[in-house]
């Protein structure tokens, strides 16, 4: 749909634009550096490039904790009341092409299997996003093993590219195109684009691809010695699903207040013991090596089957989060290599 | 929906009758505050439901109540978590939240004119008794009926007062067993498999629909094999922790198969193309 540049000096004067019709959510740079998507609230700290943010942008489509009602009184008095809507017209800078292909992903969950989340669907359709292709992968990342690019486009509207005093922004969608339909932006010359597929070129290269993930569906068995074998050591801290742009469950609790409760969900993950267990103490999945099993299995078998495509986009943060270095890359190079 | 609905909106039901099944069983009768939907709520016999109470949480419960019999829900909840206890302790005129119905249901149209044989165990009964009602009202719908109902102890069983209508209804038999007896009982004692075996009812033209403990359900199936039930003939419905019951949370699945949404009710066969995880 065409391409347009960006100079960086004109980056806020454009975001400040946006700010008059648009939520605009950012990379911004937090205490002890650490980077996450935020609503825009301070320029200074916006940034563009560098390694991927701690978190993706799911917490923008799926909050870690989200107000599904209040309520208040009790017996036939008791009332209940839906949560504020939260679904104004936001654009996201920044994304990153596997946290943009992450939510093909939750949109399947959410939007694809049977009834629609229209919590989760008000906030995607309200959603634009502008996305970086990526100049320097991080050490855990493997987006190219399953199937991504570090200057993927599915699920963006505009892709930026670096190159150096400006951006080449490839147009996506018409929404894409509404927002670079601004003075902030001029025409891109054939050479900004073959720059930028010159960059896009070396970095694919420098991340050839681990495992064939394609064969990987077919080759995760319920017996194998590779559960175990890596769940050993598993401390059970869900840093893995928390950080994942598509781990998607989710708990409900109630929380009472002075006034009456809410009721919240939250981020639930399939690593920890209580998720399965029921009510009368019976636990299918009893130990770490059977939820690391379900957990592998999820993305790149059963949502295969379900769906056909896998829940994972290669972004890496499981790989460099875990404390007790389980490497998700070498699970499924050890299932692909037949080693089980 | 409506603008303000959402997925996880429940809706307000009052429990009007609370019965004390067992001494850790109660079933709770419940009737929707919207009038339209206390007469209109439609569901089917094995489909389950969340429901909340207020400031301690949701939880799941089957639909113990037959739809033939309208104006009301009922559902039963042993105490085992906070949900359970907070409901054990509500009394009629409380307000809980309910969301549903949810789930498949048993083959109820499929399996008309055929025999049914009911094997339950404890609460397993609850869901099972639904069916059993339905098919009671539509007595000239289906075949021969055989129930065999067993608990640990005759305060175990839920639903006796039901026992009478059950045993005169036409062509219907209730089998009940008690794994221990006590100085009252004076029927049988024994756990239900092997009543199932002595009973042995005919699979001709019949299907066998089970709900119980693991360790009755484990025992049971190899002996309606030997009567020669195929995998087919067997129906059941699993129990699995659940929180949001519409296939988002991500918590009941078996492999690619989530139980909120292809189940609660599977015949053996297709358990058996399920891995082993329930």
């Amino acid at each position: 749909m065409g391409a347009a540049i960006l100079r960086k000096s004109d980056v806020m004067p454009w975001v400040r634009g946006l700010l008059a019709s648009y939520r605009v959510v950012a990379p911004m740079v937090e205490g002890e550096g650490t980077v996450r998507y935020r609503a825009l609230t301070s320029e200074a700290s916006v940034v563009l490039g560098g390694a991927r943010p701690l978190r993706s942008p799911k917490e923008h489509f799926l909050p870690q904790v989200e107000p599904l009602l209040t309520f208040r009184g009790t017996g036939t008095a008791l009332a209940v009341a839906p949560p504020a809507k939260s679904d104004s017209a936001t654009v996201i800078l920044g994304v990153r092409p596997c946290d943009a292909r992450a939510l093909a992903r939750l949109d399947d969950v959410f939007l694809g299997r049977k009834d629609t989340d229209s919590l989760y669907g008000a906030r995607r359709k309200a959603a634009i996003l502008v996305g970086l292709a990526c100049a320097t992968p991080s050490w855990g990342c493997f987006c190219t093993s399953v199937g991504g690019s570090p200057a993927g486009t599915e699920g963006l509207d505009l892709l930026l590219t670096d190159l150096g005093d400006h951006y080449h922004v490839a147009v996506l969608s018409e929404a894409g195109r509404l927002l670079v339909a601004q003075t902030a932006f001029g025409p891109a010359a054939d050479a900004d684009a073959a720059l930028a597929e010159e960059q896009h070129a070396a970095v694919i290269a420098r991340m050839p691809a681990l495992f064939d993930a394609e064969a990987v569906a077919g080759k995760v068995e319920w017996e194998a010695p590779v559960w175990m074998r890596h769940a050993g050591r598993c401390l059970a801290c869900g840093a893995c699903s928390f950080l994942c742009p598509t781990c998607h469950c989710f708990d409900i609790q109630d929380e009472v207040t002075a006034e009456g409760g809410v009721r919240f969900r939250c981020w639930d993950t399939c690593q920890f013991g209580e998720f399965t267990r029921m009510g009368a103490g019976h636990n299918p999945r009893p130990t770490q090596t059977e939820r690391l099993r379900q957990r592998v299995s999820h993305k790149f078998k059963y949502l295969v089957e379900e769906f056909g495509r896998m829940g994972c986009t290669g972004c890496g943060r499981c790989v460099e989060a875990c404390p007790v270095n389980i490497d998700i890359r070498s699970v499924l190079a050890e299932i692909e290599g037949g080693g089980r | 929906m409506s603008d303000t609905g959402h997925l996880y909106m429940p809706k307000l039901a009052v429990i009007d009758r609370v019965v004390e099944e067992t001494w850790d069983t109660k079933t709770f009768r419940a009737v929707f505050a919207d009038e339209p939907l206390r007469e209109h709520f439609a569901y089917h016999p094995g489909q389950f439901q969340e429901v909340s109470v207020f400031g301690v949480g949701e939880a799941t419960f089957c639909l113990t109540s037959s739809p033939t019999r309208a104006g009301f829900i009922e559902f039963s909840a042993k105490k085992v978590g906070a949900v359970t206890n907070a409901l054990h302790d509500l009394a009629p005129g409380e307000t809980v939240g309910i969301r549903g119905p949810y789930g498949n249901w048993f083959p109820h149209e499929e399996i008309r004119g055929k025999n049914l044989l009911f094997v339950g165990g404890g609460i397993g009964m609850a869901p099972l008794r639904s069916l059993l009602n339905f098919c009671l009202d539509r007595r000239a719908d289906y075949g021969h009926i055989d129930i065999f109902y067993g608990a640990r102890t005759p305060g175990d069983l839920c639903y006796t007062y039901e026992f009478d209508e059950w045993r005169q209804a036409p062509d219907t038999s209730l089998y009940l067993t008690v794994d221990r007896g006590d100085e009252r009982w004076t029927g049988r004692v024994g756990v239900v498999p092997t009543y199932v075996r002595e009973i042995g009812p005919s699979p001709e033209g019949a299907v066998a629909i089970t709900c119980g403990p693991p360790v009755m359900i484990k025992f049971t199936l190899p002996e309606l094999t030997k009567l020669g039930f195929t995998d087919e003939q067997i129906i059941t419905t699993l129990e699995m922790r659940m929180k949001c019951g519409v296939g988002k949370c991500g918590r009941c699945n078996i492999g690619h198969t989530y139980v909120c949404l292809d189940g609660p009710v599977f015949t053996y066969a297709q358990l058996r193309q399920l891995p082993p995880e329930f």
